[in-house]
């Protein structure tokens, strides 16, 4: 029996959704816009994961020993330093192979080679090259080793250039996550009250037929259902409609995204995740549109 | 059947529509209820249907007090009491048999119920050869008929009749009335709302005249007379 009832009001449902033209493009639309707002910020928020992922690969930190530091405490730093939380890699490089990658990269500069041919003494440092996984970590790598018993044999840390590159970003990421989150609550708010109002106006539309339908002495959520069935009708066909215009779009933006220098491709991870995020989408135009006419049984159906 | 003990519907001082009503009615028994425009009448039957409740006194019904009828049971309440009014209350966009249908539909009965029941039903109210009919194709009485038909589409115990006659003709007037009459002796309890005088002298049967909230008289073959 509810199999019945339930297939004869969800098709009551789809017909008040179809015979409200008008009101059903304007909730769709606005829930489209909420949806494609959403979709804006979790890729963007994962493309700028990825790339702040790719640079923190690339860059690491240089710690100078002062000279005369013996390779026994070379090697006990270099423990010290490798037991470390975050520290993917530790490298040794000795004065010497310094000055031979310092002749290397300015072997063209003649001057620069003439005056290093003036020099009696080695004047480099031997140095560790780390690298971490978080630019958070540095600070903790840094006060680990200048509070440390190591602080006598270091003459300098060298944070790598890309550390305010990466700290930028980590900004802009949050930014982005905070700035966003407003958005889309604003627009989920918007979109909420938008599809409320259709549901209202439905409600109105079908007055008489709810009145007829109480008096009959029908279900309550069958007089429910058709409403409910209405707003997932908004969110299914404005997260299909989200869906279908993500793809060109994400083609059209990708060379814009080139400007970065990293080497990843939106198009790509948009490929890689298509059933998960089309899943997450359908999931959430459902659920904002039955939220929705679920708010506007609850204040304006008087049962 | 029917027990009004003591009911009053009051909203505020000096402001009520009902005032400490008492009446029984038994089942298979034909009342007809009048009075002026806005004496309680309507507010009466609303009681029945449970579209409003009384401030003070206790309604009966089938032994069951009606306040104690909750949100959730009030849908098959609802289904043991069939209800007409003035303005007959069609759906235009659907025929005369879907009108019918609608009342079973959502209730949840299946499809071959639904058939067998409606074409029953629309055979009692004499409307078998218009059950195509769209509402704007039926005259006035015809209207009234399809609504009876959905009334008693779930066999209810009591039919409550609010004013049934009043957009109608005096021909049409007439067939209603007799159609309430064989719906009645086929065992329907009839509660008739109405200010119509001829009507109510013609049937002939108990008469309760409201005034002003109250019950000023009650005869068991009345006439209308204030």
């Amino acid at each position: 029996m509810w199999r019945l009832s339930f297939f004869r009001a969800v098709k009551a449902g789809i017909n008040n959704f179809f015979r409200n033209g008008w009101l059903s493009v304007t909730a769709i639309s606005v829930m489209a816009m909420t949806l494609l707002i959403v979709n804006f910020l979790v890729f963007s928020i994962a493309l700028s994961n990825m790339i702040l992922e790719e640079i923190r690969g690339k860059i690491g930190v240089n710690i100078y020993l002062k000279q005369g530091t013996s390779q026994e405490k070379i090697d006990e730093i270099m423990q010290d330093l490798d037991v470390m939380p975050g520290v993917i890699e530790v490298t040794y490089t000795s004065s010497e192979t310094a000055m031979e990658n310092f002749r290397e990269k300015t072997k063209n500069n003649k001057i620069i080679q003439e005056s290093l041919d003036e020099l009696k003494d080695n004047p480099l440092e031997d140095y560790l090259s780390i690298r971490v996984n978080d630019p958070k970590k540095y600070d903790i790598i840094e006060s680990e080793i200048i509070t440390g018993v190591n602080k006598e044999h270091i003459s300098k840390v060298d944070y790598s250039e890309h550390k305010t590159e990466i700290e930028n970003l980590d900004k802009i990421i949050g930014a982005i996550k905070k700035g966003g989150a407003i958005l889309v609550l604003v627009f989920i708010i918007i979109s909420v009250l938008v599809i409320l109002n259709s549901i209202r106006l439905t409600m109105y539309t079908y007055k008489t037929e709810i009145e007829i339908m109480k008096l009959v002495g029908a279900n309550y959520w069958f007089i429910k259902a058709p409403f409910i069935t209405e707003g997932a009708l908004y969110g299914f066909f404005a997260s299909i409609l989200v869906a279908l215009a993500w793809y060109p779009l994400v083609i059209i933006l990708t060379p814009s995204f080139d400007s970065f220098g990293a080497s990843i491709n939106p198009i790509e991870v948009l490929n890689n995740n298509i059933v998960v995020a089309l899943f997450l989408q359908i999931v959430l135009g459902l659920s904002l549109g039955v939220t929705s006419s679920y708010i506007a049984i609850r204040r304006y159906l008087r049962l | 059947m029917i027990e009004y003990r003591d009911v009053s519907k009051i909203y505020g001082e000096d402001n009520f529509a009902l005032l400490e009503v008492n009446i029984a009615i038994n089942p298979g028994e034909f009342v007809s209820i009048v009075g002026q425009s806005g004496t309680g009448k309507s507010t009466l039957l609303k009681l029945l249907t449970l579209e409003e409740r009384s401030s003070e006194g206790r309604v009966i019904f089938n032994r069951v007090d009606l306040g104690e009828i909750t949100k959730k049971e009030l849908p098959y309440h609802r289904r043991r009491i069939g209800v007409i009014f003035q303005d007959f209350r069609l759906l235009p966009k659907r025929t005369a048999f879907e009108n019918v249908a609608f009342a079973l539909e959502v209730a949840g009965k299946s499809n071959r119920e639904i058939r067998r029941s409606v074409a029953q039903i629309l055979e009692i109210v004499g409307l078998s050869e218009k059950f195509r009919a769209y509402p704007a194709e039926l005259s006035g009485g015809e209207q009234q008929r399809v609504a009876i038909a959905r009334a008693l589409v779930h066999h209810p115990e009591i039919l409550i009749a609010d004013e049934p006659t009043g957009n109608l003709d005096v021909i049409n007037t007439q067939e209603i009335i007799d159609l309430l009459l064989k719906i009645n002796e086929l065992g329907t309890t009839i509660m008739l709302a109405t200010h119509d005088k001829e009507t109510v002298n013609r049937i002939s049967k108990r008469v309760i005249v409201m005034d002003e909230g109250r019950v000023i008289r009650d005869q068991v073959r009345g006439r209308y007379m204030i």
